[in-house]
């Protein structure tokens, strides 16, 4: 290979998985978060009768 | 709102850095295009470093106040840190076989210490998953984050106080850094990417640790909820009134976070 072939995969490797992580680690946030919002409305429902809970959350913000 | 804007600028200066890398510097006389490597491989070993810091102080600050966003700050910081370690040996590797004719070399004191400190990083976080009660959780990970960033100072002088195949470092004294070995344009080049490189990983601690308080929150919210399952239990098994259950909540994980484990 050479060395411009080491470069790409240098910088793909680096750069792809940077971008990999922040992508999951983004979608697992949104999901524990309506996770969360979904228990919080749970167990605002079985204390509240007249069904009051918490808004979910919108997302990652 | 300020994350995500925190989190574009990140990913404009990591994408104008990249292309000023690859297509605007020059090539090194001696090494060619395989330099071009050294910019997100010394931007990954700096973040490297970053985060085995922040987990170990995090990680004191746990031991000390027994506050749980502390923990969450460490996690989030030793998931990063093994990240960007394992980026510096793939940069390395990379930049390696070109110009020394090998990708890793176990003899190498330098690359050597790197491998240990991914392995305690990597170990923080499967120590993380044996228990299930944050507090004793967290005490066990302080441990390790502190050995991991014992470790730090090893790998970066390794190259100075042991002879291998790794040179010493470019910029590591105010001297170097006020006179560089290298050109001009490759130091600005550098001082760029590790910018751009720091406020990605500004970016991602914050989401990582807003995930790890969310986890925690899930955790209290399915203990508690346990626990009122339990005092239903028993109190339609005992026909004890409402209010007196006669669940012990004084065992470990069920009892309500007091200030030794203090909830975000």
């Amino acid at each position: 290979m050479s060395d411009v072939g080491f470069v790409i995969a240098g910088f793909t490797g680096i750069l792809g998985g940077f971008a990999v992580y922040a992508a999951t680690l983004v979608a697992r946030l949104r999901r524990v978060q309506r996770e969360a919002a979904a228990m919080r409305a749970r167990a605002g429902g079985a204390e509240d009768p007249a069904g009051h809970s918490d808004p979910p959350a919108s997302g990652a913000e | 709102m300020k994350t995500r804007i925190l989190g574009f600028v990140a990913l404009a200066g990591i994408v104008a850095g990249t292309l000023v890398s690859l297509f605007v510097v020059p090539a090194d006389v001696n090494q060619g295009d395989a330099q071009r490597i050294m910019y997100p491989h010394v931007a990954s070993a700096w973040l490297a470093y970053l985060s085995g810091g922040v987990t170990a102080l995090a990680g004191v600050g746990w031991l000390w106040k027994r506050d749980l966003r502390f923990d969450a700050v460490a996690v989030s910081a030793a998931e990063l840190g093994a990240l960007f370690t394992a980026f510096a040996i793939w940069g390395g590797s990379m930049w390696g076989r070109p110009v020394w004719g090998t990708f890793w070399q176990w003899e190498d004191p330098r690359m050597a210490t790197t491998a240990l400190l991914l392995a305690l990083f990597i170990g923080y976080l499967l120590l993380r998953r044996l228990s299930d009660d944050p507090a004793r959780r967290a005490t066990r990970a302080a441990v390790v984050g502190l050995i991991a960033a014992a470790d730090i100072p090893i790998v970066h002088y390794s190259v100075d106080w042991w002879r291998g195949l790794h040179q010493s470092a470019t910029f590591g004294s105010p001297d170097k850094l006020l006179h560089p070995a290298a050109p001009v344009a490759f130091v600005l080049t550098l001082v760029g990417m590790l910018t751009a490189f720091t406020l990605g990983w500004l970016y991602l601690i914050i989401r990582r640790y807003q995930l790890a308080r969310t986890e925690l929150q899930i955790e209290e919210m399915a203990r508690q909820g346990q626990l009122a399952a339990a005092r239903r239990r028993a109190q339609a098994g005992a026909g004890l009134p409402s209010g007196t259950d006669g669940i012990r909540t004084d065992r470990p994980g069920m009892d309500a976070p007091g200030p030794r484990e203090a909830l975000p």
